[in-house]
């Protein structure tokens, strides 16, 4: 469902984007893993983690892109045309319990 | 859960379960707050600490060591592997029982803990900061104190919030993918790093044994290193050369902040340990051991703070980390960024001049003085840098 022409994901082309409108950042429902290393490295505080829960702040986000470099799981994407047709909240359809 | 304590603890892992131990037992009333339901899970990470790092907080204990080890090993990039002896021993934890007996120390000390309990933002007073807003089996709820610690972690979002700049470069994050892998070779009494630019561009891949047949099987990759893969891709590409048939037991994610410490672990009343604080070993990426001496420090400032009712004494933490560990992290920031200089050339002469040493010598110094003879500033200081 994320396959896109416009798909730049994990790759390192820098350059002037435009910021904030439309979101260009998009984090693929379902895979995310929750580690943080994405938040580590954002700039603009724009990223919620909580426990089954990951989202982009919008207001905050400057299409860096540093936290589709970062992220060991590749789950965030970047499109160029941008995302809004795509959701933004992401959850797990149940929380992780404990192996033990 | 009362709606006023002295000290609020932003996350139960090692730094937080530890600086909340020791504020406790300094007379402070604390507060823990983790936003997932379960302390010490998932595990993310190796989970290797040396035996001297840990008795200064608590007795080893067979519940939660998985393997002892007493040398490690470098395989080159051609293949080539030297295994230097440690100086000490090792050993490999099983994280999710020893986070736990951290947290029940600080619960004993008179620390409440509460879990799924998500912190969201910081509470303030006009400018002053004094407790946060957290979401609190669903609810929001403000809840006050004196001081915030933010032990975060490598998502760490308290320093922000509180004016402290803790973002982590993309040259320092290493972008972190581990298996815990069973039914497979593998040798117990030693730690196994791998490294090449193929391998694992500005890091290495580890293999730690984890009992019979089993092992933590990781990666780390500087993020603006490695160009157009990402962790976990590196991390399947080993794993399917080397154990191609082995069961998968856990599979996850993480990052490591191989940095200096942040520039300020203290403003006003909000205090940063471990990751948070980026109080990793830069060059090991091992946070277990410092992120707890950090908390050490923290809550015994913390302690001294409440007592005194100053909290301007809250400075002396950091200027007891940097005396403790803090220079000792500038040294190995400057080794890391010279490994990762290295080209697979050089990191496998350094194998094949270390073979040439007699058996005895075959240290961790005496390999590299022979193969760094042209770096010798670095020298002395390598075999310290893992297990520090
Ligand atoms: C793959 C990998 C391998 C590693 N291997 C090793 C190793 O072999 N040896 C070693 O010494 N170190 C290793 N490390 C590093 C080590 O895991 C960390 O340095 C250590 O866990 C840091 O402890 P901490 O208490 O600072 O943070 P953490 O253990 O990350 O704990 C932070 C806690 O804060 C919670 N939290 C975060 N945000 C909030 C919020 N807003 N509200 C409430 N709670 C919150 C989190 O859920 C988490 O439980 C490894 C790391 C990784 C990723
Ligand atoms: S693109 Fe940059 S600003 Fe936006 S969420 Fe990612 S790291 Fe943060
Ligand atoms: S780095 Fe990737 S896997 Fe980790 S929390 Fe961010 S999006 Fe999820």
């Amino acid at each position: 469902m994320t396959s896109s022409p416009e798909l730049c994901s994990n790759q390192r082309e820098e350059g002037q984007v435009a910021r904030n409108t439309p979101l260009m950042i998009h984090i693929v429902p379902g895979k995310c893993d929750f580690c943080g290393c994405c938040v580590g490295v954002c700039p603009e505080d724009a990223i919620e983690l909580m426990e089954a829960e990951i989202r982009i702040i919008d207001a905050r986000c400057t299409n860096c892109r540093k936290c589709v470099w970062a992220c060991p799981w590749e789950v965030i994407e970047f499109h160029r045309e941008g995302i809004d047709q795509l959701p933004k909240v992401v959850s797990l359809p149940q929380e992780r319990t404990p192996s033990f | 859960m009362k709606d006023r304590y002295d000290v609020i603890v932003v996350g139960a892992g090692p730094a937080g379960s530890t600086a909340a131990r020791f504020a406790a037992s300094g007379g402070a009333s604390v507060l823990v707050l983790e936003k997932d339901r379960d302390v010490g899970y998932p595990v993310r990470c190796g989970e290797a600490v040396s035996h001297e790092g840990v008795v200064q907080f608590i007795e080893p204990d067979p519940r939660w060591i998985a393997a002892t080890v007493s040398r490690f090993r470098i395989v080159s990039p051609n293949g080539k592997s030297i295994a230097p002896r440690l100086d000490g021993t090792a050993y490999v934890l099983e994280r999710r029982i020893f986070d736990y007996e951290l947290a029940k120390l600080a619960v004993r000390e008179g620390a409440e803990i509460v879990t799924k309990a998500y912190v969201y933002d910081l509470l303030r007073d006009g400018e002053d900061v004094v407790g946060v807003w957290a979401v609190v089996k669903d609810e929001k709820v403000e809840i006050r104190s004196k001081i915030v610690v933010g032990a975060d972690g490598v998502e760490s979002r308290v320093g922000k919030w509180g004016g402290i700049d803790t973002t982590t470069s993309i040259h320092d994050m290493e972008s972190c993918a581990q298996l815990t892998l069973s039914g497979i070779e593998v040798e117990q009494g030693i730690l196994d790093f791998y490294f090449g630019e193929h391998v694992a561009p500005g890091g290495y891949v580890w293999v730690f044994p984890k009992g019979k047949d089993s092992a933590n099987v990781g990666i780390g990759i500087s993020v603006d290193q490695a160009k157009e893969k990402s962790a976990v891709q590196y991390l399947e590409e080993f794993v399917q050369k080397k154990y191609p048939n082995a069961g998968i037991l856990t599979r996850i994610a993480g990052g490591v902040p191989c940095a200096k410490t942040c520039d300020k672990i203290v403003k006003n009343n909000i205090v940063l340990v471990g990751d948070a604080a980026h109080q990793v070993n830069p060059t090991s990426g091992g946070g277990i051991i410092s992120g707890m001496i950090g908390g050490m420090i923290a809550g015994q400032v913390i302690g001294e703070t409440i007592s005194k009712s100053d909290i301007a004494h809250l400075k002396e933490y950091a200027d007891r980390w940097h005396k403790r560990l803090g220079w000792r992290h500038e040294v190995f920031y400057g080794i890391k960024e010279a490994i990762s200089a290295f080209s697979d050339e050089t990191l496998n002469k350094i194998c094949e001049d270390g073979l040439k040493l007699p058996e005895e010598k075959r240290t961790v110094g005496g390999i590299f003085r022979t193969a760094l003879w042209n770096q010798p500033s670095l020298l002395l200081d390598v075999a310290k840098v893992f297990f520090s």
